[in-house]
């Protein structure tokens, strides 16, 4: 028989479901209660992102930056220790913030002005970034987590990576190469995202 | 560990056992099996001689995944408890590899927790595309276990296999290391494997052999026995796979009969029963697995008869 039909998916990772889930525990133990200035960094960044001021779209980019690169080096700090490709994933994050701070300047900033009437990207848009920052941390309590494991925005990769999606699918871009500027902006997270559903569909099938 | 004298080791500790421990400790030996007051283990050890003439216990311990921690405190306090149900067991074989995250520093965090220099066989590997980081890691493989000299290194999946056999056995040959090893778990590798075997002076040879994986038995068992080169069952649940699957399963009363007392004990019991196999790795996170894995390391052997009957019920399940 060949061995390499006795492998499953879960053989493809170098952990197990429990390491992975006691990252999500150890990091919001080892930082709270700073959640609750992350929280406040947060709400600063949405409001200042739905405001009229240019300045304040500037801000409001810089600090989704800053989230990215925290994550970068917070989150996959600690993720490293279990999984050797996670330097390259905390790259990837690397350059979601870089991205970012380009479009603080000398792009227009971060502005959440959608039309009247919301076309339907708007609307995809909220769902996802009320998805990321409300409904995913929610679903992991749900699905069983203690309270300190479940995955917060700004903490962890997946609620960061679906909220900015979404803030970036409201976001008004500039007419010119606002098309590509957002595919640019949206590639990483994306990226981010598969990698994370592979890496669930192989613990989940442990 | 590598430089002391197994057999008086061994000795030592059969005798520590008897004496609930103390006399380990009294000898100097330092590292005294702690447990086995609750859980008496009655028998000898089976063991089997290795290339340079001394014994090894016959079921060792991997810990791919099972020991990727990290520097979880909690985790790795856990783990210490799994490492010493297998040293009080009588296990010396911990097989590792950088590959493995780290594992490598959290089985020296274990050992160092355990204290008392316990009578480890330290096998790790070596795992680099770049064919002159070879001392290297077997420095950092030192580092991390918190050893003055591996036992084994072996060349992982054979990756840049040629210079790193070389420097490896130069390190033998200059006493910086007591044996070397190749490894591999697919089956396309194996006549790579034998290649190396009958031209390269190794110590030991790690493949994947499990009662549902018996492609091993074809060339590479013949040829160890052969040579002399120590056989290294890897995966020998076919990463949890198979014991999952027995496990569903009620143990056979024929198999009680025959002196096998559990699954892990009848999966493992049948590689080790093979003449040409000196240790078989089952990797676990959890102490009450370790305690059932262990229980092959003792009681009889199935003989050839019953091989095939442990095969044949295999197979219908
Ligand atoms: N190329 C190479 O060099 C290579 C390749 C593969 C493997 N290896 C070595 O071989 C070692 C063994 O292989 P492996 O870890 O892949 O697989 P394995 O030992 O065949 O299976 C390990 C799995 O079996 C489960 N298990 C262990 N004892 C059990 C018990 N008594 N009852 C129920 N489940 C049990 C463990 O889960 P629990 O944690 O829940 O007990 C774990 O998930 C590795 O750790 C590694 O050191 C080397």
């Amino acid at each position: 028989m060949d061995t390499w039909l006795s492998y499953r998916p879960t053989d493809l990772l170098m952990f197990s479901p429990g390491s992975y889930a006691r990252l999500f525990e150890r990091l919001n133990e080892a930082i709270w209660p700073g959640h609750w200035l992350l929280a406040g960094l947060v709400l600063a960044m949405l409001s200042l992102a739905a405001s009229r001021h240019e300045a304040a779209h500037r801000v409001a980019a810089a600090l989704l930056a800053a989230a990215w690169g925290w994550v970068a080096w917070r989150f996959f700090g600690l993720y490293a220790e279990i999984n050797l490709a996670a330097p390259w994933f905390a790259g990837l994050f690397v350059i979601q913030a870089a991205a970012l701070l380009l479009l603080a300047w000398p792009g227009p900033g971060l502005a959440l002005e959608p039309p009247a009437p919301p076309r339907t990207r708007h609307w995809l848009g909220l769902g996802l970034a009320l998805w990321g920052l409300l409904l995913h941390p929610f679903a992991w309590l749900v699905a069983g987590r203690a309270p300190a494991g479940t995955e917060l925005v700004a903490i962890a990769p997946d609620p960061t990576a679906i909220t900015t999606i979404g803030l970036l699918l409201m976001a008004r871009l500039p007419r010119r190469r606002g098309v590509l500027l957002r595919g640019l902006l949206l590639t990483p997270p994306a990226i981010w995202l598969a990698i994370s559903a592979l890496t669930w569909w192989a613990l989940l099938s442990a | 560990m590598a430089e002391t004298d197994l057999s008086r080791r061994r000795a030592l500790q059969l005798a520590a056992a008897g004496l609930g421990g103390t006399l380990g400790a009294a000898l100097g030996s330092g590292w005294a099996p702690a447990s086995l007051g609750a859980e008496p283990l009655d028998g000898e050890c089976i063991t089997r001689p290795l290339p340079d003439g001394q014994d090894l216990p016959a079921i060792g311990m991997g810990t791919w995944i099972t020991f990727n921690v990290g520097s979880d405190p909690e985790a790795r306090t856990q783990r210490t408890e799994v490492l010493r149900a297998f040293l009080d067991a009588g296990g010396e074989l911990v097989d590792s590899s950088p590959m493995y995250g780290s594992s490598e520093a959290v089985v020296g965090h274990a050992l160092a927790e355990i204290g008392g220099n316990p009578p480890v066989f330290a096998a790790s590997k070596v795992w680099t595309p770049d064919g002159d980081a070879t001392a290297e890691q077997v420095a950092q493989s030192e580092r991390r276990w918190g050893l003055a000299r591996m036992d084994l290194m072996q060349v992982h999946n054979l990756v840049a296999w040629e210079p790193h056999l070389e420097h490896l056995l130069d390190m033998r040959e200059q006493g910086r290391l007591r044996f070397v090893g190749i490894t591999t778990s697919h089956g396309r590798r194996h006549a790579e494997i034998e290649r190396i075997m009958r031209e390269w002076p190794i110590d030991f040879v790690q493949a994947s052999y499990s009662l549902a994986n018996r492609e091993a038995e074809e060339r590479l068992l013949p040829l160890a026995g052969e040579r002399g080169i120590a056989f290294i069952a890897n995966r020998p649940f076919q990463g949890g796979r198979l014991i999952d699957r027995v496990k569903r399963h009620p143990f056979p009363d024929w198999a009680l009969e025959a002196g096998l007392t559990n699954w892990a004990d009848f999966l493992l019991k049948f590689l080790i029963a093979h003449p040409a196999v000196t240790c078989a790795i089952p990797a676990t996170s959890r102490v009450e697995h370790m305690r059932e894995n262990m229980t092959a390391l003792r009681g009889p052997l199935p003989d050839e008869r019953l091989r095939r009957r442990m095969a044949e019920h295999l197979r219908a399940r």
